[in-house]
């Protein structure tokens, strides 16, 4: 009897268990800022970039144009970006936490649809960073990352690459000679201090979600010009390669990075 | 202990276990689906099986290190890891009734021994000529999304490069698939292993792919020294050290394509182009991409286990890994293709190593011998 009624609870235990267990939605709690209407509307990002107005600048050769008048080609584009946010004219905003790989040679990595959905209403701007925060970005913290060596040596700062830009180019002696724009955190020379060096951008961009729509598409654009031309005019001869433990590279890019690299392109309701 | 209570704990014990089955299976979208002997021929002709179709989940066994740095394996939804699909593989691999003459099995070129690469010649075929291509060692293979050389085997690489040497004329030989099918069939032991690991009374190439692939899933090395000091177990030597930052250093620039503590594959199964001719006398991932963009690039290989594998590259051109360090120190050729992490430093030949340095990157690279994973008894000839 008594084991009976022992089972009969384990067993009742189990198959509640059982039956809750493959559950995929959760209630998650409302957080302050978050819109009070329900989230609904799925959203996609896309990448793109471009050199000299074009987009289609992989692989073509030593044909662009930096500021400073270096000759160049792109032969990789990976970059990595991290918690975006949609803000809305109320004062709201939806986060969609984690980082997005992107590698100009992999289509799927081109295009981010969260899971995380948004309401209708008017929205103001896009907010994301250009790698990862200080806090997240942490050494070895991400497997599918560090499967793809993705990551930044300790010694210069540690965590991961925000970027890798590479190609060819016309150097002072004529000659085509490789550069690697590899951008992450780095350490002041006089301080020993370890300088992150993200990047968090707010993107102005007005557009409004009707409450019939159901999907909502947003081009993120990158400029590969700009990250050679304001406010420093980079020469290439100069922060062409090993510039991963520069300093002065390190920080010159990211202030470049500040201006006009990024901005929100076309943005379709539908 | 008392008759009652041990009943009650048999009756927990199962009905924990039931538990577990089910959740374990509850949320599977794939399932194993039994071969329909009605809707087929039965090959096997004489096997009967006795007993329902009831595979043991097979779990990889990851060590803490990896499991906290890499992903795990993916698996292919058609073909999960199973206790029986593991022990079919290991004896298809280790078999020579998969060759068209029965003198070669997989394990004739992917020696244990030599860490599943072949010894110092490279690939032999049946009829004892060689391959143009050095033989991959099959180390920790399972995180690859492509192999080959030349990465004309994508995902699931392991079960679709296990399609290609059983019948290619220059490897294994056998006539067809159908033949190989035949010839297990025919056998006393085969069609019964078919049928626990995959609930099969026909045996086909797809599930003789899927047992190598599954075995060749559980080839992990993951205790070398240098895993060892990652997991803060041991110190490495001076040397050891100094390699290792050399490696991770721009001067070195290795880690870039060979990984390094986050990344303890030591590759990041990528293709590149890394300068090994002045023109290209293969085009790698090129010819099967048809990109030019693609041109010479190949595969890089792991580091684990070097002091095993070689020959070295893609051809086997080099024999010792002082000769590879050499070539990268002042070897190198600035091919169109080749990969800016070298390129930048191709004008001088390289990197242009003091022989301190080479001296330093060679026992960083010796400290990624793991003896336990050519010795593993899971991995030997049953």
């Amino acid at each position: 009897m008594k084991s009976n009624i022992l089972s009969q609870t384990v067993f009742a235990i189990l198959i509640f268990t059982v039956f809750f267990s493959c559950k995929k939605e959760e209630v998650t709690p409302p957080q302050n800022n978050q819109p009070s209407d329900e989230a609904n509307i799925g959203v996609t990002f896309n990448f793109k970039a471009e050199v000299n107005q074009t987009d289609d600048f992989m692989n073509k050769g030593e044909i662009f144009y930096n500021a400073f008048g270096n000759e160049f080609g792109v032969t990789k584009l990976r970059l990595l970006l991290s918690d975006v946010v949609l803000h809305k004219t109320d004062g709201t905003s939806h986060t969609i936490e984690g980082y997005h790989y992107i590698d100009m040679d992999e289509v799927s990595t081109l295009s981010l649809t969260p899971t995380e959905k948004i309401t209708p209403g008017d929205y103001e701007s896009i907010e994301f960073v250009f790698g990862f925060t200080p806090e997240k970005n942490i050494s070895f913290m991400y497997p599918e990352l560090n499967q793809i060596s993705w990551n930044w040596p300790d010694a210069i700062g540690g965590g991961y690459h925000f970027m890798q830009l590479e190609g060819r180019f016309v150097d002072n002696s004529y000659d085509t000679v490789a550069y690697l724009t590899h951008l992450g955190p780095t350490i002041d020379p006089t301080t020993s201090e370890t300088i992150n060096n993200d990047i968090k951008l707010v993107l102005p961009k007005s557009f409004t979600v009707s409450d019939d729509a159901t999907d909502v598409s947003i081009d993120i654009k990158m400029n590969i010009d700009q990250w050679y031309e304001n406010p420093n005019t980079i020469d290439l001869n100069v922060f062409g390669a090993a510039i991963m433990g520069n300093f002065d590279a390190q920080i010159q890019f990211r202030q470049n990075g500040e201006n006009g690299v990024f901005s929100v392109g076309n943005v379709t309701v539908n | 202990m008392k008759k009652e209570n041990i009943v009650i704990s048999t009756r927990l014990f199962k009905l924990c276990f039931a538990f577990l089955f089910v959740l374990l299976f509850s949320c599977k979208k794939e399932k194993i689906t039994p071969y329909d002997s009605s809707s087929g021929n039965n090959s096997s002709g004489t096997y009967e099986p006795t007993e329902p179709y009831n595979p043991t989940p097979f779990y990889i066994p990851y060590s803490f290190l990896f499991l906290e740095r890499l992903p795990p394996i993916t698996i292919p939804t058609d073909n999960p890891m199973t206790e029986e699909g593991v022990q079919l593989g290991k004896k298809l691999f280790y078999d020579k009734i998969l060759s068209g003459n029965n003198n070669l099995s997989c394990a004739s070129c992917h020696r244990p021994e030599k860490a599943f690469s072949d010894s110092p010649n490279k690939l032999t075929t049946v009829e004892g000529s060689s391959t143009s291509r050095n033989t991959p060692a099959l180390i920790n293979s399972g995180w690859a999304s492509r192999l080959f050389w030349d990465g004309r085997a994508g995902f699931p690489a392991l079960e679709n490069q296990a399609y290609e040497p059983v019948v290619n004329p220059y490897e294994m030989h056998s006539i067809s698939w159908t033949h190989v099918a035949e010839k297990l069939s025919q056998t006393e032991n085969y069609p019964e292993l078919f049928y626990k690991a995959f609930g099969t009374l026909t045996i086909d190439s797809s599930y003789v792919v899927k047992a190598l692939a599954q075995f060749q899933r559980t080839l992990i090395s993951d205790n070398s020294r240098m895993d060892k000091y990652l997991r803060n177990e041991i110190m490495l030597t001076a040397d050891e050290l100094a390699g290792l930052d050399l490696f991770l250093s721009e001067i070195g620039d290795c880690y870039h394509c060979h990984g390094g503590p986050g990344n303890p594959l030591w590759t990041d199964n990528n293709f590149y182009d890394i300068g090994l001719d002045p023109t290209y006398v293969e085009l790698g991932l090129g010819e099967i991409t048809g990109n030019p963009s693609d041109y010479g690039k190949f595969k890089v290989p792991t580091l684990r286990n070097l002091i095993f594998t070689g020959p070295y590259m893609h051809d086997g051109r080099f024999e010792t890994l002082e000769e590879v360090i050499e070539f990268y120190s002042t070897g190198i050729n600035d091919t169109p293709n080749l990969d800016p992490n070298i390129a930048w430093r191709a004008h001088q030949g390289g990197a242009n190593f003091t022989q301190e340095q080479k001296d330093q990157l060679l026992a960083f690279l010796l400290s990624l011998t793991d003896s336990s994973f050519v010795n593993n008894p899971a991995f030997q000839a049953p």
